[in-house]
């Protein structure tokens, strides 16, 4: 019962959050209702009994990057953004985009049924063992090839940052 | 296994023969990789293939064929480009960079496991993003890396998110497990959901109306040789691993969402040929010309059946062949013409060197689908799949937006034959010409040897 009121309340938080990330017109404001979303959805992983993700998410998302994101914005001294001029046909645009979007998800989820219960996981599902056995054994082919991915991405920076030689 | 390792190393050791010092020895290097690839595909053709990595991947005779068609692309891109860029470090990154993102396109052809699909994904992309800013001096250039960025990392969120939707309907990414589990419950609110979530994002990266908006100016704004890579290899490893999905895992439920593929495959023809024909740069018209061929493409992905991956597999091959040659055809034309890309730059090309218009006149006549090139054979399959499947009011519409196709594909041939006054010629360096002609017969062939690609059967 308990954790069914948890769930509710963070997901009201993370909801809450990402809203307000959006709505706020201080880029330091949005940073500090990410870091408040990361944070509810780091609880919903705990009510997963996934632990160990939370705790990761909590330090790589909350720590590293918000702090990345923050220094990018002190540095570049965005603290008050301009209100940048909406015209009405990029309202209306957007507006009718997002209408057909909610117009396609309905069409599709029309005469559908609903979703069954989800399976119980065990309780120590997250923990770094068992998520290490996932990973190194089940998922060892995706694992590997993420480092193609992760080269990939590092020749693409080292060559976008690197000096014309000839120039 | 064998050629996801070649593919994955063959970029890697580019690096580092550009770190030993070799840089004369890479493009050998690549094109011996990419013999050896498409010479694997050869040997291991019609042995029984196991999955590997715990059913993450399988080398089915319609992954081999991919693979093959994929390697062979990249082959002729590396060919006909490989004068494109000066000798230095910035062309082994940029090799290098090639090679990963094809690397992407083989997970993407022999995936059986929706992990290794998103993954496909991204490794075919983010290498891509690079590469299309990669003229670093034009503001061009660097717009179309941006926007390519910000919109396709929208796109492989949302692709994400109806991942993660079917995952919940169905609780596994595993091919067999899914099928299972789909067809056990077709009517699945977060399954559909999931599933059309995973279709917009797929209809992104293969640039299909209202999802092609990026296209123009990514195609423009990039580098012409890397245009040409991403309209052959990048479209047909999108195409071909959509098709996996749409007949593997979710066929079961394709039919509630052939609607759907119809309407975008029907407001991409009309949408892009209406668009290319009042273009005036020749670039920004390949690049509609592109999205058109989408359009076509993904009626095949809907034909399905028995003749369905060959067709497939027919159409990207001599669209990718088609569309090489004519991205490189403009690239060396707008060099000698300060980078004028207008119908007028190709004025008297007939004259100026006789096999760039003879190979430009065959592919256009090719995108267009004239009879004694082959891409007259892939339309004529892709309509006569469509009609089989009772949907005869989008190959009308396919018939009749070919026609539109034909009045922007023809002002390019009849500039070409336009004399002009006192023109240079243009010249051509090394094995250049060779590669010309040889797309150009390959065009030619590939439309009598068009009964191997129906029959082909996996």
């Amino acid at each position: 019962m308990i954790t069914e009121y948890l769930f509710w309340f963070l997901a009201f938080v993370s909801v809450f959050g990402g809203v307000a990330t959006i709505l706020s017109r201080n880029p330091v404001h949005s940073v500090l209702y990410l870091i408040l979303t990361f944070f509810a959805i780091a609880g919903h992983y705990l009510l997963l009994n996934a632990q160990f993700l939370a705790a990761v998410h909590v330090i790589v998302y909350a720590g590293a990057i918000m702090v990345l994101f923050l220094y990018v914005i002190m540095m570049l001294n965005l603290n008050r953004l301009d209100a940048e001029k909406r015209t009405l046909i990029g309202k209306v645009t957007s507006a009718v985009s997002a209408g057909l979007l909610l117009l396609v998800m309905v069409g599709v989820a029309r005469g559908g049924s609903e979703a069954g219960e989800a399976p119980a996981e065990s309780i120590d599902a997250g923990l770094v063992e068992n998520l290490g056995q996932v990973l190194y054994r089940d998922f060892l082919l995706p694992f590997e090839m993420a480092s193609v991915l992760f080269l990939g991405a590092m020749v693409g920076a080292v060559f976008l940052s690197k000096k014309e030689l000839n120039s | 296994m064998k050629e996801l390792l070649i593919s994955s190393l063959l970029g890697i050791s580019v690096l580092l023969f550009d770190l030993l010092r070799l840089r004369r020895a890479i493009l050998p290097l690549v094109a011996a990789g990419l013999i050896a690839l498409v010479a694997v595909v050869v040997v291991d053709w019609g042995t029984a293939s196991n999955p590997f990595g715990n059913n993450m991947m399988l080398m089915d005779g319609y992954a081999l064929a991919s693979i093959g068609i994929l390697a062979l692309l990249t082959l002729f891109w590396f060919a006909i480009t490989s004068d494109s860029y000066p000798a230095q470090s910035r062309r082994t990154d940029l090799y290098a960079l090639v090679l990963f993102s094809m690397t992407g396109a083989v997970v993407l052809v022999s995936y059986t496991n929706l992990v290794m699909m998103f993954l496909g994904i991204e490794i075919l992309s983010i290498p891509l993003y690079v590469l299309v800013s990669s003229d670093r001096q034009n503001p061009l250039s660097n717009e179309a890396g941006f926007k390519y960025f910000f919109l396709g990392a929208v796109a492989s969120a949302i692709l994400l998110f109806g991942i993660a939707l079917v995952y919940g309907a169905t609780g596994t990414f595993d091919f067999t497990e899914l099928g299972a589990a789909v067809s056990a419950s077709t009517s699945n609110l977060m399954l559909k959901a999931g599933i059309a979530m995973m279709l917009a994002g797929f209809a992104f990266k293969v640039s299909a109306a209202p999802f092609h908006f990026w296209t123009p100016d990514v195609y423009q704004g990039s580098p012409t040789t890397v245009t040409a890579y991403m309209s052959s290899v990048v479209k047909a490893g999108a195409f071909l691993a959509l098709f996996r999905l749409c007949t593997g895992p979710f066929s079961a439920v394709m039919d509630g969402f052939t609607d759907m593929l119809a309407f975008l495959a029907a407001l991409t023809l009309v949408v892009s040929n209406l668009m290319a024909a009042v273009q005036t740069n020749v670039k920004r018209m390949l690049a509609f010309s592109s999205i058109s061929h989408a359009g076509f493409l993904l009626a095949g992905v809907m034909t399905g059946g028995e003749t369905g991956p060959g067709i497939l597999l027919y159409y990207s091959l001599t669209y990718g062949i088609a569309s090489i040659t004519s991205f490189a055809v403009l690239h060396v034309v707008s060099s000698y013409q300060n980078g004028a890309m207008e119908y007028d730059a190709f004025r008297g090309l007939v004259r100026r060197n006789p096999f760039l218009a003879g190979a430009m006149t065959i592919a256009l006549l090719s995108m267009a689908g004239i009879p004694p090139m082959a891409g007259f054979m892939a339309k004529y399959f892709i309509i006569s799949g469509i009609i089989s499947t009772d949907m005869v009011w989008l190959a009308v519409l396919m018939v009749l937006t070919s026609v539109v196709g034909m009045y922007y594909y023809l002002r390019v041939i009849i500039a070409m034959f336009t004399p002009v006054e006192n023109a240079g010629r243009i010249m051509l360096r090394g094995l250049q010409h060779y590669t010309y002609i040889l797309l150009s017969l390959l065009m030619i062939i590939l439309f009598f040897a068009s009964g191997f690609f129906e029959v082909l059967n996996f």
